[in-house]
């Protein structure tokens, strides 16, 4: 069975929703299509989890989705700060360059 | 009349924190997990994630005060925070420094004995020295990547089979480590099973502070049972090594550890006297991996 999800390329970007994708790689297949402001994500169930109906299994993706929004949010609001810290840590070590 | 203002107004308003890098996955329905690169961790409810990043949380809150006190957010960019997870980072990373001391060099596969917990893929004695023993080549490429280390302290262990089988490529590589180790400090030990000690490996180890490590499994019936080899005599070979090594280098350039199996379990009393008889303060037990023909042998 295929299953389409529709992600608004305005909201979600492509990268995150294939990182979603990725976590789950081992029971369903993906395939990704932009049609103008639509990311189309066809899945396919490749090993049937019989304590999983296929719905249920979308709306875990959906969520699965969400999570990685919010951590792309929060890797590109920390990089700078994570960028500090890490040079005061390697400070006075000759790990660095420059 | 004027009244005093409640609680609320005096806590900190949106976007007052900044974010801490930190990752996160869910455990349960509501509940995530979210850590950070310090190694500190929190549980959260999936709402208060939310608000967290989306900086919606009063600093009166309690959760707030955790993510505070574990560096998950700080409130202003001078805030010691910042110099607090360096700190801790370098701390976690400080291993690095000190990266690899320890390197083992299999100098030969080939072994007199037959041990039947034996991990390594053992041949015998007259087997094809080209494909069971190290080369020149093998031995100069793998002192070039030991010497990668930013370790300053260097030691480097020959094991194998029994690595004084092949006592030509330990001779070559602890002179031509000599050679290039610059200003580090290398450590030399053989792990050997000791029938092999002669002459010319004592004067070879003594001028080059060469350490030994050998079995010493107990008693001299638990011993030969555990280690055979041709003349059942292997407790004898290794009692004698101990000697000459210790007559002609140095007490305490001779260490021993015990393979532990089903048939010394009960004769713990005995183990230790054996080690006490020669002179050793100390047991290292070792147990036998499940691995190799240790597995088919089926000696656990
Ligand atoms: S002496 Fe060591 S290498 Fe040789 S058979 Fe015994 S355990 Fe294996």
């Amino acid at each position: 069975m295929v299953k389409s999800v529709n992600f608004d390329s305005k909201v979600y970007s492509l990268d995150v929703i294939k990182k979603a994708a990725y976590r789950f790689s081992d029971s369903y297949s993906f395939e990704f299509e932009i049609i103008k402001n639509k990311i189309v994500c066809k899945i396919k169930e490749i090993n049937k989890n019989p304590e999983l109906s296929f719905d249920e299994f979308v709306d875990i993706f959906k969520n699965h989705v969400l999570d990685y929004d919010l951590r792309g949010k929060i890797f590109k609001e920390t990089s700078d700060v994570r960028n500090l810290i890490l040079s005061h840590t390697f400070s006075k070590t000759k790990l660095q360059d420059g | 009349m004027a009244k005093f203002k409640d609680l609320n107004s005096f806590s900190n308003k949106k976007n007052i924190y900044n974010l801490l890098p930190f990752n996160f996955d869910q455990i349960d329905n509501d509940i995530y997990l979210a850590t950070n690169f310090v190694g500190e961790h929190i549980l959260i409810k999936k709402s208060d994630l939310g608000r967290f990043v989306n900086k919606e949380l009063t600093s009166t809150s309690n959760i707030y005060k955790e993510l505070k006190s574990k560096h998950f957010l700080y409130e202003n960019k001078n805030d010691i925070a910042i110099d607090l997870l360096a700190l801790k980072k370098r701390t976690k990373l400080n291993f690095l420094k000190e990266f690899t001391g320890l390197h083992i060099m299999v100098t030969s596969l080939r072994c007199e004995h037959s041990c039947p917990y034996c991990q390594v893929s053992r041949a015998n004695t007259n087997s094809n020295k080209n494909i069971y023993d190290m080369s020149h080549d093998t031995a100069i490429k793998s002192l070039e990547l030991i010497f990668q280390s930013p370790n300053n302290n260097i030691k480097i262990e020959f094991q194998g089979g029994e690595p004084l089988l092949n006592f030509e490529i330990i001779k070559f590589i602890v002179n031509h480590s000599e050679k290039i180790k610059g200003t580090k400090n290398v450590q030399y030990v053989i792990a050997t099973n000791l029938a092999m000690i002669n002459h010319e490996i004592l004067e070879f180890a003594k001028i080059n502070n060469i350490f030994f490590s050998t079995s010493l499994d107990g008693p001299e019936s638990l011993h030969n049972k555990n280690r055979p080899r041709k003349g059942n005599n292997s407790y004898q070979k290794t009692i004698e090594g101990i000697e000459k090594i210790r007559e002609s280098i140095g007490y305490d350039k001779i260490s021993a550890l015990m393979t532990t199996t089903k048939d010394s379990l009960s004769k713990s009393k005995e183990i230790i006297d054996e080690y006490i008889e020669n002179g050793f303060s100390g047991i290292f037990f070792k147990t036998t991996f499940s691995v190799r023909i240790c597995n088919k042998n089926k000696i656990l």
